[in-house]
């Protein structure tokens, strides 16, 4: 694979594409879990390897699946992996399992998993479709986060479980209308800073775009 | 999906089988169509080599349709069953236990629950499992080390049916500080409650926290229903599922003892046949407590012989206990035989269980316990009636001199009677209570029998040897029970008999 292309699916993941602050998808566990930092970490890494799991093997079944039945095929192969998770967290992790208690399966009906698959992994190749679910993974965790610590310290005085101050505490960043607000924020930020950004971008190449075809003129003169 | 699910629990021996079962349907039936769709063909060629050929060539099916549909369905249920076979591999390496999950969910109200080398003893209480009482029933005991208890036990009442909780009941303190108190709880079963996931958090999941498990017959005891908005029910059945467990803790692992369960388990000891139950409310016919005694605790029994009733006066090791048949009239009560017990270790008549009749036990309880009612004096006929109060019908002497005087009253409601013992000892009425009554005193059962413990008090600490007539608290208009007419009769009685009294003494 190009760098070029590994660039472009890197960057539709993490910033162009970003799940959570770009395409609004998962708001369910995004508003329900980004109390608390730890717990985000853990449902992102749940949702990560979902989504690599899934767009690889949807990526391999894609010339198979018939298009009449691609949706249950997705869905069934997503909820196996859910399941997979499930009883690897249950095993092995339990905090983590009973933290993120009844998220856990509606990972199942996440939205991004099934979108990117229907989107992207039926439509390429194994490679990069594996890409593409690790750094959308990536994005929605590195989202939803940066959210939960926000969310965290100023409404209950915590950083990833530390207590960092015991008096200064806002309630409000806790409950659910905290939630949106704090959700919208983010949202209303991302896109501003993406979009100024890629502004500048745009301003640049256009410069750039200009000025070499002054120079080729130049030349043929 | 619930396919995917069953098949992913069952062992993998089954699932082979069950796979295998699948293929061969499958496989059966795309060959029948294979096989079809050839047959058709075939039955083209006599149409001529040209379509034959055509049809060869283009390899165009009759029913392209129905052949997707096929793959369609084929591809989808291979990918089900692959995936299918991979969760039942996992679930069998990747297998957490009930005992495990026990364990967790256990920890995160008590940790050190199933730690380490420490010893839970299963079910501590065997021959007590799935122990019933009045507020559900109790399934499993664990006891810990370090002395505490975990309870599982079941409430009924829930919006989906009942609810399992566990309950952490540790002893705390020393002395007379000492009592066993409810460490933590949590529920082990949410199918069909809604909303019993809420009841974990903090809010609530700290109601009975500290609360001594002998205060669960408080109504300050239960999880009020407004707390948890909407889950009335299951409140209900939170509540009694903890209850249940308290009760069992008092009443059968006897962790703790109350005055109610001391008393329970005196009247359990005296007829050992049979189950009693305590019942707050009494049935108002409290007639057999004498002197200054209340009722504290009323039991109906079920077992043996039938149904009885117990009456329990007194907290104390000094407690009396009055067992009757259940379901008699007033009269009947008056005459029946019962069954007395007396831990009062003085009483030497009644220091174990006898039979007694009434009259010789309310002789005996009015400090009267050297009465031998050896001695039966015939009634002077002249003596012994007054047409202003009525008949003395006979007399007990005692060595001591007490008196007992059976004495019928006339006056009463309906022109009826009333038949009263009277203790009388150094001319003083000791105590008297009612033998009997005339059919036609309607309101001698409701208006004054139903309030024996009031009642009884009357005419006790009077003298025979001063006045003529009994004195009343409001000197003869009646005794405030609204049954005047019975009152009289019973004034009437008493009269007759410190009269009788009178003329003994001269």
């Amino acid at each position: 694979m190009k760098l070029k292309r590994f660039k472009e699916i890197a960057l539709d993941g993490t910033v162009r594409q970003n799940p959570t602050f770009r395409l609004v998808l998962g708001t369910c566990p995004t508003l329900a879990l980004t109390t608390a930092a730890i717990n985000c970490l853990g449902m992102g890494l749940a949702v990560t390897v979902v989504l690599v799991c899934s767009n690889v093997i949807i990526s391999l079944l894609r010339n198979v699946i018939p298009d009449k039945v691609r949706i249950p095929c997705f869905i069934v192969i997503i909820a196996t992996f859910v399941t997979l998770i499930r009883m690897l967290l249950e095993a092995y992790v339990y905090t983590l399992y009973n933290a993120l208690g009844i998220f856990l399966p509606l990972i199942v009906v996440n939205c991004i998993i099934l979108g990117r698959a229907e989107s992207f992994a039926s439509h390429n190749p194994v490679g990069e479709s594996a890409l593409d679910g690790l750094f959308m993974g990536i994005g929605f965790t590195v989202a939803i986060t940066l959210m939960a610590i926000v969310r965290e310290v100023l409404g209950s005085g915590k950083l990833f479980g530390v207590t960092l101050w015991e008096n200064f505490k806002i309630e409000f960043f806790t409950n659910p209308a905290g939630a949106f607000l704090t959700f919208g924020l983010f949202i209303a930020i991302f896109n501003v800073c993406y979009n100024a950004v890629e502004r500048k971008l745009k301003k640049d190449a256009a410069h750039k775009a200009a000025i070499q075809t002054v120079d080729g003129d130049k030349q043929e003169a | 999906m619930i396919g995917l699910l069953c098949l992913s629990k069952v062992g993998f021996g089954w699932l082979v089988a069950v796979l295998c079962v699948i293929i061969v349907l499958q496989l059966s039936f795309v060959i029948v169509l294979i096989r079809k769709e050839r047959r058709e063909t075939a039955a083209t060629k006599a149409d001529g080599d040209q379509k034959v050929a055509k049809t060869k060539k283009t390899r165009t099916y009759k029913h392209p349709a129905l052949v997707s549909a096929v793959k369609a369905v084929a591809v989808l249920v291979c990918i089900c069953l692959v995936c299918v076979a991979l969760l039942a591999i996992c679930n069998d390496v990747l297998y957490v236990s009930d005992e495990v999950r026990l364990i967790r969910k256990m920890k995160e109200i008590y940790p050190s629950y199933g730690d380490g080398d420490k010893e839970w003893n299963q079910n501590v209480a065997p021959s007590l499992a799935d122990t019933t009482n009045s507020y559900g029933t109790v399934s499993e005991v664990h006891r810990a080390e370090d002395g505490a208890y975990v309870i599982t036990a079941v409430g009924s009442g829930g919006y989906g049916g009942d609810v399992s909780v566990y309950l952490v009941v540790k002893q705390q303190g020393e002395g007379s500080s000492k009592d066993v108190v409810i460490m933590a709880w949590t529920f082990a079963e949410a199918d069909g409650e809604t909303l019993l996931t809420q009841f974990g958090s903090t809010q609530f999941n700290s109601w009975y926290k500290g609360k001594s498990i002998t205060a669960y017959t408080d109504s300050s005891f239960e999880l009020n229903n407004n707390k948890v908005t909407g889950a009335t029910l299951t409140s209900t059945a939170v509540n009694n599922a903890v209850k249940a467990a308290c009760d069992f803790c008092v009443n059968v692992l006897k962790l703790v003892s109350t005055p109610e369960s001391e008393a329970r388990e005196a009247v359990s000891a005296l007829l050992p046949d049979y189950t009693f139950t305590n019942v707050t409310d009494s049935n108002g016919f409290a007639e057999f407590a004498v002197g200054d005694q209340t009722l504290d605790f009323y039991y109906e029994g079920v077992g043996g012989d039938g149904q009885v009733e117990a009456y329990v006066y007194g907290t104390d090791e000094n407690r009396q206990i009055v067992v009757v048949k259940a379901g008699l009239t007033h009269q009947e009560r008056l005459a029946q035989e019962i069954v007395v017990k007396s831990d009062n270790a003085a009483d030497e008549v009644v220091q174990k269980v006898k039979s007694l009749s009434y009259f010789e036990y309310m002789v005996h309880t009015y400090g009267a316990p050297a009465f031998t009612f050896d001695d039966k004096p015939t009634v002077d006929p002249a003596a012994g009636k007054d047409d202003a109060f009525g008949t003395v019908d006979a007399v007990y002497t005692s060595s001591d001199g007490t008196l007992v005087i059976t004495a019928t009253g006339i006056g009463g409601y309906g022109d009826g009677t009333a038949t009263v013992n009277v203790v009388i000892a150094n001319g003083v009425i000791k105590g008297w209570w009612i033998v009997s009554y005339d059919a036609s005193q309607t309101f001698m059962a409701s208006n004054i029998l139903s309030k024996w413990d009031t009642v009884k008090a009357w005419f006790v600490g009077a003298s025979v040897s001063t006045v003529q007539t009994v004195p009343t608290p409001d000197n003869g208009q009646g005794l405030g029970t609204g049954a005047t007419f019975s009152e009289r009769s019973i004034i009437n009685a008493v009269n007759m008999a410190c009269k009788y009294a009178r003329s003994l003494a001269q």
